[in-house]
């Protein structure tokens, strides 16, 4: 334990058994952390050895585990990221998701690097941990607050500042189990992906807190890490968009690429963009700097909205997928309703992502004559009718009428219970995984399709849409449209990323992965290469891989629903189609990830060159 | 000569776009002409030639390569940046230049 604290790390998990209002914890050994690392390897590490196939999502006995890295709380920028891992409701799969802000940070400062969260608590209760020590408190006064007002109670209560704790909890959409309720905290961060809110609020968790305080771990190389570290920054000021316009910044490009998801992939006009993306909302709304941990990016910012009928309205500053959620997906053309209904929607403690097709499958049933105004108790759920949103977005958190009820099953299941033709308008992975929001059939959006129906996190694992190759020296495929190219490369670029997420870091602040391999070096003294890096990825890919086949994977299911794998009618991608050669897509990644190409089970092979020879045979 | 329509989505200065019609603030078209057989790199190298305060931010810091933060779309493809010069115009081809996507 003490080498690790040497090391970047603070060499404790802290369990917290909720069943007994028990906490205790444990010595992080250093050949786990050499093994998986941190962040989401370990948390996979904890869910395949505790949650046993027959363990349902909102099981006592599922865990949710929350994982800091190696170079969280360092000096790196931005490296305040903190991983969740559960078994998750939109797949009943593995699911790992992250947030950025503190609380990655946070919780290494309070002296643990991850939580493991087992039981339900009898009544609403909160975690609060701080120098060393863990504590569980009653929250039954919090109950059914949105997730900033959450956050500015319990500072009120705690008597602190903001950047004196870290705070993350679920909203009323977590209380109520809805099937993608998120984790939410520091001012909007969202860890969004497969409802681990909802796995939160099946055990009665409302909120953790974290205190700041002193680090109570060293690195090996402070000078080296300090030198990496700003070669980082200024990595990350040069990549794409994001340092000047924010995520917001390519919005206009996907537009241009047939990429940009409007109203329910019906459509991929959307005449509109010009006023709905990053460069308008910063050339003409105010802002305000809210970075995260130590980020000299400072991407994040507060925004108040100058025109329209919100002006005045104070909220985060919409990542792209929030302007690609509440904007097109939903045919609204007013920027500050987009602003209202992302803080919204993370206020209740929704994703983004699936409030999105849930909702614009919802309206383009309404527009059909599908939904009535019986079924919708009066809402008027027209393209762009933003209020009606707005209210639903209420309804479906806290599983209010037959609507919000329906919905907050998620659009695979709410479309299945409908049934008819309304089953084949909605936009899902057929595992359940819900897409980014982007429309993932345009040009350089098919490794996101691909990746999101394959993946065993329940989000994307292996690209960011075929467009950074050169970061880790691979040729950039010549036809984003071509199947076989496409398979190849996200199978040649899988790992990456799942290590990056390991560390503790933003992608945006830290964009650049053998650059992240050298701050981890430099802080744990290692000698990783970027094929260690990969390895170490894949063995997480392939953990929760044969985690999910025990847990009931049907590869049948890896693949598009109807609408999201449909050819696009109009646009830059008009008549272009994935499935048409989606069998030999998948049987080419099979191949390629050393899994059985008819079965995409791991072999054995494969299991071996990753230690994780003792899997053969479990599944 | 071959007519190309380039459509600039970069919210150009006016000195930036000067020469070319501003239908909005983000973007800056006008018409083309290149010789048959010209490349896309020549067209942007026409472009960046022709027009100083546009060079500047078409072109990379050392004026040799493309700005990294560029995407260039041909007739609704994309084009690698490193193949420029090898992606043949012909007459009626359509151009945008629009910023670089790192999304989330």
């Amino acid at each position: 334990m003490a080498h690790l604290r040497t090391m970047g790390y603070a060499g404790r998990i802290l369990r917290v058994d909720l069943t007994a209002g028990r906490t205790w914890s444990e010595e992080l050994e250093e050949d786990t952390a050499r093994k998986w690392v941190g962040g989401v390897g370990l948390a996979a590490k904890y869910l395949y050895d505790e949650v046993p196939p027959g363990v349902e999502w909102d099981d006592p006995d599922n865990r949710l585990i929350w994982t800091t890295g190696p170079l969280a709380g360092t000096r790196v920028a931005g490296a305040g990221t903190i991983n969740l891992t559960a078994k998750g409701p939109m797949t009943n799969l593995a699911g790992t998701t992250q947030a950025n802000g503190f609380m990655g940070a946070f919780l290494k400062f309070s002296g643990f690097d991850g939580i493991v969260f087992q039981g339900r608590a009898e009544r609403l209760v909160y975690l609060l941990v701080k120098e060393g020590r863990a504590e569980i408190r009653e929250a039954g006064h919090l109950a059914g607050l949105d997730v900033l007002t959450l956050e500015d109670r319990l500072r009120e209560e705690l008597k602190v500042k903001e950047h004196d704790v870290s705070i993350h909890g679920i909203g009323p959409a977590g209380e109520n189990l809805v099937r993608y309720a998120c984790v939410s905290g520091d001012r909007q961060h969202v860890a969004a992906h497969n409802g681990l809110g909802a796995v939160m609020g099946s055990k009665n968790l409302k909120a953790v807190v974290a205190f700041n305080g002193r680090p109570g771990f060293t690195v090996q190389d402070e000078e080296g890490l300090k030198t990496r570290a700003k070669e980082m920054v200024e990595a990350a000021k040069k990549f794409g968009t994001i340092y000047e316009w924010g995520s917001g910044g390519g919005f206009s490009t996907l537009y241009a690429l047939g990429a940009l998801p409007t109203r329910n992939y019906t459509t991929n006009l959307y005449p509109e963009h010009e006023r709905m993306n990053g460069q308008y909302l910063r050339r003409n709304f105010e802002l305000r700097s809210r970075p995260c941990y130590r980020c000299a990016v400072a991407h994040v910012k507060e925004v108040t909205v100058t025109e329209g009928p919100f002006a005045g309205f104070v909220g985060e500053e919409p990542e792209y997928e929030q302007l690609a959620a509440w904007g097109p997906q939903i045919g609204n053309t007013d920027l500050g309703a987009t602003v209202m209904l992302a803080r919204e929607v993370d206020s209740l403690g929704l994703d983004c992502n699936e409030a999105s097709w849930v909702v614009g499958w919802a309206m383009e049933c309404y527009e059909k004559g599908v939904f009535t105004d019986r079924e919708t108790d009066g809402l008027e759920l027209t393209w762009g009718n933003v209020e009606a949103v707005k209210e639903l977005l209420g309804r479906i958190a806290r599983r209010e009428g037959y609507l919000g009820n329906l919905l907050a099953e998620g659009v695979m299941r709410a479309s299945r219970e409908v049934g008819g033709p309304a089953a084949g308008w909605a936009v899902y992975g057929g595992k359940g995984a819900s897409p980014r929001s982007h429309d993932h059939r345009g040009e350089t959006r098919w490794y996101e399709l691909l990746d999101t129906c394959v993946s065993n996190t329940s989000s994307l694992e292996s690209t960011w849409g075929g467009i950074h190759p050169a970061l880790v020296d691979l040729e950039p495929p010549t036809n984003h449209f071509d199947h076989h190219q496409v398979s190849t490369f996200n199978a040649r670029y899988n790992g990456i990323r799942l290590f990056d997420d390991c560390l503790g870091t933003c992608r945006f602040a830290a964009p650049a992965p053998k650059l992240a391999l050298k701050c981890l070096n430099a802080a744990t003294g290692w000698n990783l290469s970027l094929e260690d890096g990969f390895r170490v990825g894949l063995r997480i890919v392939n953990l929760l891989r044969v985690f999910n086949l025990r847990h009931g994977l049907k590869i049948q299911e890896e693949r598009p629903s109807a609408r999201y794998g449909s050819p696009p009618v109009d646009g830059p991608a008009k008549g272009v189609d994935i499935t048409a050669k989606w069998p030999e897509m998948i049987e080419n990644y099979y191949t390629l990830m050393g899994w059985d190409p008819q079965t995409g089970r791991p072999t054995p092979e494969t299991l071996e060159r990753l230690d994780l020879a003792e899997l053969a045979g479990q599944y | 000569m071959d007519r190309v329509e380039v459509d600039l989505w970069l919210w150009l200065s006016e000195e930036e776009a000067r020469g070319f019609e501003r239908p909005s603030p983000m973007r800056a078209v006008r018409s083309f002409s290149v010789p048959p057989g010209s490349s896309l790199g020549d067209l942007l190298r026409r472009m960046a030639a022709g027009h100083p305060a546009l060079g500047a931010r078409l072109l990379g810091p050392d004026r040799e390569g493309w700005a990294p933060n560029l995407t260039f779309i041909l007739n609704d493809r994309i084009v690698d940046p490193e193949k420029l010069d090898h992606r043949p115009l012909a007459h009626g081809d359509r151009l945008k230049v629009a910023p670089y996507y790192a999304g989330g």
